[in-house]
């Protein structure tokens, strides 16, 4: 079983303007895990400490024990997938093509057979097989999404960041990818990490979520039962809020009120 | 902190979410769509391999071909045998030479190299640096080199005790570029914008020496610099053709067994990164690959703008932009443009030569400003 640690991480982009203070978390068994926060907080700076992508100022990551600082970038690759909110891709390539990528740390000599394979389950997960030898570029920004989910998917590590899955989604597609990430936690095995802005769909899909607030520290983990309560809402966004009970799965439920506006927005 | 984690008990997941996560465990091997992506795949894979072939057969023909031609006018075929039965020592030796010294010119032979190495770069340069505008010039290394070339070219008295001076001269200088820029990704961060930034600074320090040297200059050596910086490919010698043809060769070999690597950093450096990529230390190896590769060719033909800018983009139109595809692809199109740009070049207004320079930049000019207009039809 896969375990994600984060003792103690402080992280800042420029000395002096810390972003993450005093970050700890302890993961320990398969979930969706939805970060939630306010603009700004340094939910996705938190992600990127957990790939790797920049390294903490202070204390550490553990994956299954092991810190990611002594692992190489290939080695917490293997271990730690990472779809970014937004994809950079100033060149592209087809679609299939462009999942491929996410098999990189997969590709032996002759391995196309079993890629494509992976690759086309991808697309069949996110129903973009139609769009297989179309050009990445040629697609709408929720198309985009569906292919960054699927090179994502393909990548096959016990651990799956995503930033933002659900931006440029239709609703249909918000909901379909939310209970997707939840099904494959469960029938994979998984841990996946992932920032979310609707607070209703994490209440109905995240197993457990982590909700972040100014300046950068965690406010509550926990389940949506524990953590989404009016109170919490109203301290770390700024908004009056009404939580009830959706009766039908018995998952909170968020009908949200007026802004309480201060200088900060 | 409990909660369901078994699929079977989660009411939450719907019937068509346990049909998606059904085909993951499915054995697809039989399955029809399947099959046909797989076809379809295998059939644009077959198609660019097919394009880059035949640009290649089209090169090496026109190769011939202009190798063959000369003013005095002969039998081309007849030629052509000769330097065959030359090759396997069938021939009249006496005719041979007469035949290589004549027909085989080391122009042709570097423009066919050259065209190459220059188009590589610029393939290498766009895509890690995620630049449609990158080449050798915005990286100031083209610069560098032109300043090497007027120093040389400057002291007149050395040019003539020691001709290969102007290629040493120019292949330093245009390494200065590259150690400045890593400098400065030392100090900063190899961010493809901040490389761009620093070799569009360094190309206007450079241009600008390069006028002072103009300004201090004779006449004589200023005729001189001018032909380099329009590039010729007549400037080539025997001597010239094997180190161009070991850099280059050098140049693909090693970029295309990177070329799965620089498909992702293509992708972003975050997206790279935890793909387990280093993104600033592979963008940085290709920079300095390309400075090598791009200085091993200016420095014998002079400056030729315009194939490292234009091939990748052609190349891009026909095989996409997967770098495994797209650098031979660019290598066999630079190929074809700077052989028939030379070829051009000597026949158009014979018997005055045009540099293939010139040439590359009156084709390539437009070829460009068409690749601008086709940029909102999804070009890249």
């Amino acid at each position: 079983m896969t375990t994600l640690d984060i003792n103690g991480v402080d992280f800042g982009y420029d000395k002096g303007s810390i972003v993450l203070h005093d970050i700890n978390l302890h993961i320990d068994k398969p979930g969706l895990y939805c970060i939630l926060g306010p603009n700004g907080v340094g939910k996705s700076t938190m992600v990127k400490c957990v790939s790797k992508i920049v390294t903490p100022l202070k204390g550490e990551v553990l994956i299954n024990g092991e810190n990611i600082q002594n692992m190489t970038h290939k080695d917490v690759a293997k271990v730690v997938g990472y779809v970014p909110a937004f994809s950079q891709d100033t060149f592209s390539m087809s679609v299939v093509d462009t999942i491929m990528i996410g098999r990189h740390n997969h590709k032996r000599f002759g391995s196309q057979v079993k890629d494509l394979e992976m690759v086309y389950k991808a697309m069949m997960m996110m129903r973009i097989v139609s769009l297989a030898d179309r050009n990445y570029n040629e697609l709408s920004a929720g198309q985009h999404q569906k292919v960054s989910i699927a090179r994502g998917i393909v990548q096959e590590t016990p651990v799956l960041i995503l930033d933002e899955p659900t931006a440029n989604l239709d609703v249909k597609f918000q909901v379909y990818v939310m209970e997707l990430l939840r099904g494959i936690t469960e029938e994979l095995g998984i841990i996946i990490l992932t920032i979310c802005h609707d607070l209703n769909v994490a209440a109905k899909y995240a197993h457990e979520i982590i909700m972040l607030e100014r300046p950068g520290k965690i406010f509550a983990t926990g389940t949506p039962e524990e953590v989404l309560t009016a109170e919490n809402i109203e301290k770390v966004y700024g908004i009056k809020c009404k939580v009830t009970n959706d009766g039908e799965f018995g998952v909170p439920l968020v009908i949200l009120g007026a802004p309480i506006m201060d200088n900060e927005f | 902190m409990e909660y369901t984690s078994d699929i079977k008990e989660d009411q939450l997941l719907s019937e068509d979410v346990r049909d998606s996560l059904r085909e993951w465990r499915k054995d697809v091997s039989e399955d029809e769509t399947y099959s046909k992506t797989v076809e379809d795949y295998k059939h644009s894979t077959k198609k660019k391999m097919i394009f880059i072939v035949v640009t290649l057969i089209c090169a090496i023909a026109v190769t011939i071909y202009s190798l063959q031609y000369s003013p005095l006018v002969g039998d081309a075929w007849e030629t052509l045998c000769i330097l065959w039965d030359s090759l396997w020592g069938k021939a009249d030796p006496e005719s041979s030479i007469v035949h290589w010294t004549l027909y085989v010119s080391p122009p042709v032979l570097g423009a066919l190299i050259g065209g190459a190495g220059l188009a590589i770069c610029g393939a290498i340069m766009q895509s890690v640096l995620r630049n449609p505008m990158a080449d050798p010039y915005t990286t100031g290394i083209s610069s560098g080199a032109s300043f090497g070339a007027a120093l040389a070219i400057a002291s007149g008295t050395l040019l003539l005790q020691n001709p290969s001076l102007i290629v040493i001269l120019a292949f330093g200088f245009s390494m200065i570029p590259v150690m400045v820029i890593l400098s400065i990704s030392k100090m900063t961060n190899a961010s493809p914008i901040t490389i761009i930034m620093t070799g569009i600074g360094i190309m206007y320090i450079f241009n600008a020496l390069t006028s002072l040297v103009k300004l201090k200059g004779g006449s004589t050596a200023m005729a001189a610099l001018d032909n380099w910086l329009m590039g010729d490919v007549q400037l080539v010698e025997w001597a010239d053709l094997l180190p161009m043809t070991l850099i280059v060769l050098a140049g693909i070999i090693i970029s295309m067994y990177l070329a799965g690597k620089m498909n992702v950093l293509a992708t972003g450096d975050d997206s790279a990164k935890a793909l387990g990529i280093n993104a600033d230390k592979l963008r940085i190896f290709c920079l300095i690959l390309t400075a090598i590769v791009s200085a091993g060719v200016i420095s014998f033909t002079g400056l030729i703008g315009f194939v490292g800018l234009v091939c990748p983009h052609i190349a891009r139109m026909m095989v996409g932009a997967d770098n495994k595809y797209l650098i031979p692809a660019s290598a066999v199109i630079g190929c074809l443009l700077m052989v028939a740009g030379h070829f051009v070049g000597k026949t158009i207004i014979a018997p005055t030569l045009i540099p293939v320079g010139i040439i590359m930049s009156c084709i390539g000019g437009p070829v460009f400003i068409w690749l601008v207009m086709r940029k909102n039809k999804g070009a890249w």
